[in-house]
Formats: C-alpha cells, structure tokens, sequence
C-alpha cells in the first residue's frame, strides 16, 4: 500500500488531519467540563478512528498507531470499562498537540521514523501511566485489569457492546437479539467485517499487524455494508488499489506455496514441530496475516475474512501445536488453495469448501486440545463445542464463532510479551521491508515491450547507417581512383608541357612573347608562362585534394570506430531490456502444484508434484502460454494416467504416485520434462481408437512410437468418460498447440505400466527463431527451420514431376511460387532457375503433413524475429508474419501448414475477386540493373528508371554488376561498355555462360557508337545498344520492348 | 537511408499553408506532423477562428490531398502521421490496391493504394509518393496519395443541396460532404473524405477475417 502513497496524497492527508485537529480540541474541552457527553466522546472517536486509518493508508504507520492507542482509549471509555478522568483528558490532548507537531514535520519534510516513533512512544508512556494511576486509585471491576488497555483483549460478551457503539457510531438502530433468520443473512457481510473490526480494536493486533508493513481497515465502509449487502467489489474498490493488492497477493502466496511445497516434502509422517519448521510455519502464517490486512483494507472481505480463519489456525500450529503431521499439511494446502481462490475471484462460490476447510482447522485445534488438556487452553474445549453447535445451527457465522474460541484462548493467553510488543520493542521486520522496497520497482510488460521495440529501432537506424558508411567507403575509393588520375595528369602535364613551355627551353620561337623574354635572364621566375603557373596552381589543387582525402578518410573511420562502440552499447541494452522480461519458473509452479492438488482431491488419488529447476528463469511469455497446456497434463495425468489407490497397491506401487517436471535449459533450448509414474499409454487403446477415427491409416504397421503421436491429433481422447478434469478429446491437440505457439515441439513416450513422460522444447527466445532465408518467383521469404527435415540438393528431374521420393516414400511437391501466384523472371519457369545445378530441395513436416518444397534460391540461415502483419491484415495466405531485416526491409514467413493443407486451386479465405486483381498484380515493378563506373551516369539513369516507376539497382563495375545480378536477379541490365576491372563485352560473356542469367534481357548504353561495338555487343548476347546521350523516349520503348 | 519511411523533422515550424508558394514534400510533411500532434492535444478540434464561426460552422483544420486529379480533405483527427512512401513488401494473393506491408519504427503497417481502391486510378503509386498514416480503432494502415497539398481550416459548404460534387464513382460512397476554404480574396469548395467509413468498408476489411 505503501507504493500508491505519493507526495500529493501525503500532502492530502495531512491537511485532512489538520482539519480534525482543532474539532478534537474543542471536543476535549467539553469532555473536560462534562464528562458524560457520549455525543462528543462518540465524535472524538470518529476523527480518531478516522486519523487512524488514513494515516496508516499512506504509510503514516506511526501516526496511525498513535491514534490506535487513543481510540482503544476512547473505546473502553465509551464502552463504560474505564472512566474519563482529567489524566485522561490530558493524556489525549498531549496526543493530540503530539499529532499536530509531527503533522508540522512531515509538512517541512523533516519528519523522520525517529520523530514517528517517539510520538508513538511519547502517547503509549502517557496512557500507560494514566491507566496505572487509575488502577492503583480505584478498585473497581474495570480497573483490575490494568493491562486490558494495551493487551487490548475484550471480555467475553463486549462484543455485543461494541457491535453497540458500532451500531451507534453509524446511525443504526440497534437490532433486537431476536432478530429474523432473513435479517441475519443480509447482515452476513457485516458480521464478517465485523471480525475485522473486532480486529481493529484490539490493540495487540493492530501493532502486529502494523508491524508488517500494512495499512490499517479503513471502517467507513461499514454502514454501507449494512444498508448494501452486495455491493459490487470491482465498482467499489479502487482499481488502483486493487492491483496493487493483486501483485501483493500474487507474492504472499507464492511464498504460502513455496513453504508448503517444502513442508509436503519434507513431512512425510508425524513429526516434532522444531525451530526450523517453526520459521515456515511463521512464514506462512506471516504472508496469510498481511493478506488478510490487505484484503480488509481494500474491502475484500471474503479474504479477510477467511484469511482470517486461516491465520488462527496457523497461530494455534505455530504456537501450541507440538507436532506436524502430513494431514495438518494438507489442511494448510487446502486453506492456501481456497485463499487463492478467493483471492483471484473474491466473489467466487465456495462457501462448502470454506466450512469443510475451517471445521477441518477446528479438528485439529479441538483434538490437540483434547489430548493435552494440561495447557493454558482449558475453557478451549467447551468453547469448542459451544461453536461446533452454533455451526451446525447457522453456518452463515462460522468464522465468528470459531473466532471467539480462538480468542478465548488468547484471552487465557494474554500475557505481558504482549504488552512489551507493542510499548517497547522496536518493529524491526517493518523497518527492514521498507528497505527492501526500494530495491525493486514494478514496471508494466508492455513497457517493457515498448523499450524492445524501440531498442530494435535503434539497431534498424544504426544498420541504415552502417549502409551509409559502405556508400560513402565506396565513395572515398572511388575518389581516390579519380585523385590518382588527375595526379598522373598532372604529372604529364609537367614532364610533358611545362618545360615545353619555358621560351628558352623548349623552343617556342617568333611568338610575341619570345621576343620580350629575351630580355631577361632565363632564371628569372616570371619568365614562366601561363601554362606553366596553370600546372603549378593544378599541382596544388590536388595536394590540397590528396589533404582533403586524407582528412575525410580520418574521419570516417572515427565515425566507423563509434558505430562499433554504438553496435556494442545497443547490444548490451538489448541484452539487458531481454532479460527484464525473464521470470523464474517458480511464478508458474504454485499454479501446478494447487492444480495437482484440486484433481488429486477430485479424484481421491494420492498424488505429489515434484517440480526441479523452478529457478530457471524463461520470458514470461513462456510461463504464460505455457500454464494451460501444463495444466491440462497435469490433470490429465492425475485423472487418466495415474492408477487409483487400491490398483497401485496390489501392483506394488507406492500408493502415493508422483509426477515430476523437470525444467532445463540446455544451449538454446528449453527443456520441459513432465513424468509420472502412472499406467502409462494404452497403445492397444490407441490402436483400436485410431483405426476407428483415420480409416486412411496403416494403424496396425504404426509402431508404439507413431501410436502416441496420435494422441495429439485434434479430438483424439482415449477417455471413455468425460470428467470436470479431462476425457473431452479436446486435451492434447490443445497442448500441442500451444508449444508450437512459442515454436516448440513437444514429444511423448511411455511404456506401459510405468508412466509417460512429455517431453517440451522451447527456443529460449520466444520471438526469435531460426529460419531458412530462401527465395521463390523472384520473392524473398523465410521458412522457419522446425517445419524442415532435410534440405536436399536433388537432380532437376526429381522435381519436375507432382511428387517427390524420399526413400520410398512419395511427398507432394510444394511449389510456393504458383500457389503464391508470384512472379518469376521472365521465361524462367517456376523453382527451376538454378538451371545445370542441382535444385535444392526443403523436405517439410509440420506435424500433420510431409511435402517438398523446391527453392529457387537458399540464400542462407537467419535467426528471425516474428512479427505480426499489422492490425489490418490478420489473415494473408500462406504467411504466418513477417520478420524486419537489418536494414529495415521486411521478409514475410511463409506458413508451411497452410501450403501443405492447400486444397488445389482453390484459394483459402480470400474470394475470386483477389485472385482475378492478383492477375494485375503480377505486372510487378520491373527491377533494372545499372551498370557504369561514372557516378553521374548511374544518378541520371537510376532518377530516369525510378521516375518509370521501375526499381533500379546500380553498379559500379563489371565485377559489382555480376554480383548485383546474382544478388537481385534484375529484370533487364543496362550495361557501359568501358568500366574497370571488367567491362560490358566481358559482362555479357559471363552472363552468356551461365544459364540462369542467359535470359536477362541485356542492353548496352555507351558513347562508342561505332557499328563494331554494335556488332560486336550483338554477338555477345546484347539485346539493344543506345548510344550516350540518350533519348527518354528511345530507352522507354526499348526497355518497355525488351522486358 | 534504407528504411521505410524518409521522416522529416516535426519540429519545423511555419505551417501555414493555406495559400501561395508550393513547399516542399518534406516541408509539408513536418508541417503535418506538426499539426497532427496539435490537433491530438487538443481534442476535440477546437476552432482558431472563432470569428469566422459565428458566419460558417467551422470543421476544423483538414488535411487536403489530391487523387487522380480530385480534391479531398481528410479530418486530422483521423491522420496519425504522414510520410514519403519508401520500401514496400508485397504479399501474395491481396487485392490490387493492398501494395503490402511496410515497417514504420518496427510497427508493420498495411498499405493501401487509394487510388486503386477507389477506382479512380489505374497506375500503381510510385516509390517516394507520399502517404498518410490513418487508424480508425484499432486499425492502423498507410494510405497512399497522389500529392499532399497541405491542411486547411475548413467550414462548412454553404450550399446543402446533398450533392456531393459530380462524383458519381465508388469514391462517392465515403465522401461524407462538402466544405469550402479561404482562398485569396475568394472561398474554395472541397470534398470531405470519410476515413472511418474507408476502414470499415466490407471490402477494406475483407483481410481482417
């Protein structure tokens, strides 16, 4: 609760004090004149009772518990037990002057636990030492028990008188004693608040329950509660508030789990209750104690309310019991189990288990209390007996009852540690939780995903910007090829001009000029010519340039040398935003363990769940999609594979059967081994099942193996009897389902009569997988790996036919591309493109179904993350989703099943009318490869042809293009005949040579216009020859022609 | 820059571009952005001349864009962000006008051609032509335009004789009316686009089965 307390609603609460501050003053000075006013001291206990609840609510705990030992006072004053006496009066003033002080504090923000706890202890000192001066001075009934103040134990019957005051304080009439049977039910939640109102008054509880950090019952609700029996939780109960109780209640009872999962194991049969032990018991019964002041904060009164019940009977085992027995245990499992419950759907119907589980507390306490009579507990049976025929009377009162018995037992208990509690000692436990809160801070998963999401931007940009530096590293080459050619111009320029062009040197007679430098000294500078200051000024231009290059290539390696740390950074954040999402599987194993329960319970088998590796943390993903289809085995398990007591009796098994699951994580893998030690599949069963059901089957060749894949076939059950558990042949199909949502495969074996193990393995990553990066009519896809079997080269015959053979076997033949309806080059048929080589082959199994598909192209392996097609597309044949590439490019994931299950020619889901438009669709962007070392050349073609609407690919040489076209497989090239390291003619005599890109339509631009080159280019394969400069027109049409 | 989209800085300001020069792609684009962000705090669209209201009801700035040579003003409440058409993965078997999917910041977005869709184009959009990223619910997709001429305050038409201009083609059913804007000294008449209606068309929605 502490976590919802901000500033502004601190700030809130101080103000709403202070605002009661004065009127409590005022009401103290007419209590002081006249001591008898039930009206002010009634008043007076309001504001009081209210302080208490606000401040403990924000996390004011000290405050809080100071008002506590005022109203305590003031109850016991109202309730006629103690006098109001000027000490008294005093005593709450100097709280009150106590509480405006440290109000002041906390406004300046020096408040500090210390000045907390002084105030706590300043107030306790004061009552303390009234309440003695009282009991010493008088000699009435009241004041011979001079600790009932601060044990804070009520008498028997004071609870009447408080129901009384309680009843007063709201306006309520007070109820006659007889009142009718309907009345009662209607006032059934509010005698279940209140217990938690007797609670709160006594004193002892209240700092106990203080002591672990929780925040105190707000009563408010109370009178509403009367006039409204039902009120509905989610409308009155701040959503706010309630998820934090949720995530609170989430961690108690995974802690309740834990411990009881620990002390199932260990207790096998009776044994002493000794410290260790002991320590569980306190934890449980510490964790079921904070939910049920949580719950009673909140206004969850069911969960208090049980909670409740549950605690007395933790308090009396923690306490009195002397020994454990392996039924006590499993009355705690039941008490944690109905907790869950109600916890997880307050208004959940289970009234039957809750009297079945509180008589069966009642049992224990009432036998252990038989048996050693000799303990503080002697007005315990009785009373015991008194409630047990008030059970059977009204049922709708049970935990009041059973209340009062647990209290009688403390009322003989009370004792002075109590008291010392409460004055003296420090609260240590709370201080440390305070502590530990501030180590973790809860976050939203979505926000998390959100932070992934944008770390996968991060890492698109800088790969966009690794593109980038590419270009420009090709650039700076590029500029060096060029500065290279200017200096060897320059160079020539000197060697062959410059001396030249000096008059006297190099002969340049009867010019205008010769005549006038006759007459200076031919070492005089000024003697040059214009060429030869020209050549100079050239000289230095390209020092200059050579700098430039120099500095420019500096710079980009820094910039490369930041990319890499930028590269590492990212990855680190990645790693780490990956890891937030990771939970251990203990979140997942209490939900297993109270389903083991429930069906064991149900089907009155002795079962235990041993679970190893619940430290392994996975995505919390997994542990999600994961908990149905463990669920289900597990009840599956209980209910069909387990045999009943008696058979595993006579078979010699131990009548308690186990179930284990072993969580492991090996390498990439997540392993998932669930086993029993049950009957095992009955394959004869199967068998008889499976000829019945696949007609087309060879069931009687299939081997035990086959036979118990079979159980995971949509409505496959073996169940004869359908069960609340299981037996609807909707089970295992489920199970498998989702395993292969998170990409996994689960497997089953089992030899009869000594159990079945399940065996599921998960990529550690859930989104991310590996794929086959392959490519069909000219479109780039991925095949996840988990459908494939085998990847084949196969001879181009082998594929050329409707079915492929696999050692006997005949596989239908997958051609992506035509059930696609994609495009393919032009005259190259379908999956055939890599001509003389031999086709690869993907062999696929998903399950249900085998195939071959031929590729056209296996361009590698990728690890992918999966991605959904967005919100409007939901339904895309044949593609499951798409993956984002480095560079941001999108690559769609083709979903095997569905290509597998195609019914022939006619096209799932979508009607005639896209298959007709797709007709259109076919005319795709034509994709035209540019093929010139100028760089301006490349600029105005790749403008022209993106202009068209065409897509162009550039490349800068010979050697690049034929690398672009194996890459890109172009529509048509447009090809420079001089370029370096090898030009147009050598292209085209490459492309000549390989089949595959003989088709490629090939037109020659070049400035040679000569009919030799033309003639020549022809004889090579070119389809065309425009001479530079171009006409649009002339390239449209020919381009249009040729493609 | 390979990715899908050429974004361009929202910050820009001077957005006004109700009359006179012609900015640039991107200008306009930030223009929008921008206008868009304002528009999303201040829902619902509030009236910056409310001087202006008292004569013609006002229907808040629009986005205005041209298609196959028609004017169309598309509310800015339904507009999420506007970008230069980049890199697009086709899919197979979609209709014509879905060109297929692009990733805008790691989100995948669904294009549409909505010239093709309407039937009022039949050349397919070209690399770098702009779109207009518009959700209606949950749906989220990329529309793609032949220019963006940029966002107007408008009012309502005076004239309410029904007659939705001389649209008589399938784009007249999410045409939702006319309104005019200032232009120069004098008022321009334009068609109001029915985004909501577009995105839950049977036909736009075919895909989401």
């Amino acid at each position: 609760m502490v976590d919802v307390a901000e500033n502004e609603i601190m700030t809130d609460l101080i103000g709403e004090v202070r605002g009661y501050l004065p009127e409590m003053e005022n009401c103290l000075l007419t209590l002081a004149d006249d001591d008898s006013n039930d009206e002010i001291a009634g008043e007076l206990h309001r504001m009081t009772h209210t302080i208490k609840g606000a401040a403990s609510m924000v996390g004011l705990l000290d405050l809080g518990e100071t008002a506590a030992v005022m109203e305590q006072a003031l109850d016991e004053i109202i309730d006629g037990r103690r006098n109001l006496t000027p000490g008294m009066i005093n005593a709450m003033s100097g709280t009150v002057k106590g509480i405006s002080q440290y109000c002041d504090s906390v406004c300046r923000g020096e408040a500090d636990e210390r000045e907390g706890e002084k105030l706590y202890q300043e107030v306790v000192a004061d009552f303390k030492e009234v309440t003695t001066e009282m009991t010493e001075e008088g000699g009435t009934e009241e004041s011979a028990a001079p600790d009932l103040l601060f044990a804070g134990i009520l008498a028997e019957g004071d609870e009447e008188d408080l129901d009384d005051i309680f009843n007063r304080l709201s306006g309520e009439e007070e109820k006659p004693a007889d009142d009718e049977d309907d009345l009662e039910s209607l006032f059934s939640s509010y005698d279940e608040v209140d217990d938690i109102e007797d609670d709160w008054d006594n004193l002892a509880e209240l700092t106990e329950l203080i002591d672990v950090d929780e925040p105190i019952a707000e009563t408010e609700p109370f009178p509403e509660l009367a006039t409204d029996p039902e009120p509905t939780l989610e409308q009155t109960i701040n959503p706010e508030l309630l998820a934090c109780f949720k995530e609170e209640t989430d961690e108690h009872l995974e802690n309740i789990s834990i411990r009881l999962n620990g002390l199932t194991s260990t207790v096998s049969e009776e044994m002493i209750i000794d410290d260790s032990v002991r320590e569980i018991l306190h934890s449980i019964r510490r964790s079921v104690h904070t939910l049920k002041g949580a719950a009673a904060v909140i206004g969850i009164d069911s969960v208090a309310a049980w909670g409740h019940e549950f605690e007395d009977f933790l308090d009396w085992l923690h306490d009195d019991s002397a020994v454990l027995s392996p039924d006590i245990v499993d009355a705690m499992l039941d008490g944690a189990d109905i907790l869950e419950k109600i916890a997880s759907n307050p208004d959940i119907e289970i009234k039957t288990e809750i009297t079945g589980a509180g008589n069966l507390f009642r049992k224990f306490i009432t036998t252990d209390t038989g048996t050693e009579p000799d303990t503080n507990k002697k007005t315990a049976p009785e009373n015991t007996e008194n409630q047990q025929d008030t059970d059977s009377e009204s049922s709708t009162l049970p935990q009041e009852c059973f209340q009062t018995a647990a209290e009688l037992e403390e009322t003989t208990a009370a004792d002075d540690r109590e008291i010392s509690a409460i004055i003296g000692e420090p609260r240590p436990e709370r201080r440390k939780q305070e502590r530990q809160g501030v180590d973790t801070l809860r976050v939203d998963v979505s926000k998390i995903d959100k932070l992934i999401g944008l770390g996968g931007d991060m890492a698109i940009n800088l790969s966009s910007f690794e593109d980038t530096m590419a270009t420009m590293r090709s650039s700076i080459l590029e500029f060096d090829g060029t500065l290279q050619r200017l200096k060897t111009i320059t160079s020539n320029l000197e060697a062959g001009y410059e001396l030249a062009a000096i008059p006297h040197l190099g002969g340049v007679t009867g010019s205008e000029e010769g005549g006038v430098t006759q007459e200076f000294d031919p070492l005089e500078m000024d003697r040059y010519s214009e060429l030869n200051i020209m050549i100079r000024s050239l000289n230095e231009a390209v020092s200059d340039l050579d700098s430039i290059r120099d500095q420019n290539a500096g710079i980009r390696n820094s910039w490369r040398r930041t990319m890499e740390r930028q590269q590492g950074v990212l990855d680190e954040v990645r790693n780490t935003m990956g890891q937030m999402r990771m939970t251990p599987f203990t979140s997942l194993a209490n939900r297993l363990h109270r389903t083991t329960r429930e069906s064991a319970r149900a089907t009155g088998k002795k079962v235990r769940l041993l679970i190893e590796g619940q430290s392994l943390q996975m995505d919390t993903r997994i542990w999600n999609t994961l908990a149905d289809p463990l669920m289900h085995m597990l009840r599956n398990s209980v209910d069909h594979g387990i045999e009943t007591n008696e058979e595993r009796k006579q078979i010699g098994k131990p009548v308690q059967a186990t179930i284990k699951i072993e969580a492991q994580r090996r390498g990439n893998q997540f392993v998932l081994r669930i086993a029993d030690d049950g009957k095992g599949l009955d394959f004869s069963a199967i068998r008889k099942k499976a000829t019945k059901l696949y007609s087309t089957m060879d069931v009687a060749g299939m081997s035990d193996n086959q036979l118990a894949g079979l159980i995971f076939r949509q409505g496959f059950s073996l169940s004869s009897k359908v069960t609340t558990m299981s037996g609807r042949g909707v089970g295992m199909d489920v199970v498998r389902h989702g395993v292969e949502q998170l990409n996994g495969t689960i497997e089953v074996k089992s030899t009869s009569g000594m159990g079945v193990t399940f065996i599921i393995r998960l990529p550690v990553s859930v989104a991310q997988f590996p794929a086959y990066f392959v490519r069909f009519g000219g479109q780039r896809f991925m095949v996840p790996m988990r459908d494939i079997f085998k990847v084949m080269r196969v001879g181009a015959a082998a594929i050329n036919k409707d079915e492929f053979e696999l050692d006997g076997e005949l596989l239908p033949l997958i051609r992506p591309a035509e059930i696609m309806r994609l495009k393919n080059g032009p005259g190259k048929p379908a999956s055939s493109v890599t001509g003389e080589e031999k086709p690869i082959v993907l062999l696929v199994d998903t399950g249900s179904r085998r195939g071959a598909i031929p590729v056209d192209e296996l361009l590698g392996q990728r690890e992918v993350v999966f991605k959904d097609l967005g919100t409007h597309l939901l339904n895309v044949p044949y593609i499951s989703g798409v993956t984002i590439m480095g560079d941001g490019g999108l690559v769609p994931i083709l979903n095997t099943d569905d290509l597998l299950n195609r019914e022939k020619g006619v096209l799932h889901r979508v009607g005639t009318e896209v298959v007709q438009s797709r007709v259109e669709v076919q005319e795709r962007v034509l994709s035209i490869l540019i093929a010139d070392d100028s760089i301006s050349i490349r600029k105005v073609l790749a403008n022209f042809i993106s202009g068209q609407g065409w897509q162009p690919i550039v490349a800068t040489d010979g050697v690049d293009a034929m690398e672009k076209i194996r890459d890109n497989e172009p529509d048509l090239i447009i090809l420079d005949i001089e370029m370096p390291r090898m030009n147009g003619f050598e292209v085209l005599q490459s492309l000549q040579a390989q089949p595959a890109y003989r088709e490629i339509p090939t037109l020659m631009l070049t400035s040679r216009s000569a009919d030799k080159y033309r003639k020549k280019a022809r004889e090579l394969g070119a389809r065309g020859f425009v001479n530079k400069p171009f006409k649009d027109e002339e390239l449209i049409a020919l381009i249009n022609e040729l493609a | 820059m390979n990715n899908s989209i050429a974004h361009t800085d929202m910050k820009t300001g001077g957005h006004d571009l109700r009359n006179g020069g012609q900015p640039s792609l991107p200008e306009l684009i930030a223009a929008i952005d921008h206008e868009i962000a304002e528009v999303l705090k201040l829902q619902p669209a509030t009236n910056p001349h409310p001087d202006r209201a008292e004569e013609q009801k006002s229907l808040g700035r629009h986005i205005c864009v041209n298609l196959a040579g028609q004017h169309l003003a598309l509310s800015l409440s339904t507009i999420l962000e506007a970008g230069e058409l980049q890199g697009v993965e086709e899919l197979p078997l979609l209709p014509d006008w879905l060109r297929g999917i692009t990733n805008i910041r790691g989100e995948i977005i669904s294009v549409v051609d909505l010239g093709l869709f309407l039937g009022i184009k039949d050349k397919k959009s070209r690399t770098g032509e702009p779109f207009l990223i518009v959700r209606d619910g949950e749906t989220k997709t990329a529309l793609i335009v032949d220019k963006i001429l940029g966002t107007r305050p408008l009012y309502q038409a005076a004239t309410k004789n029904g007659n939705l201009d001389d649209h008589t083609d399938e784009a007249g059913e999410y045409h939702s009316g006319l309104a005019t804007y200032k232009e120069g000294e004098g008022e321009k008449t334009i068609t109001l686009f029915n985004i909501n209606a577009l995105i839950s068309s049977a036909r736009f929605r075919e895909l989401k089965k």
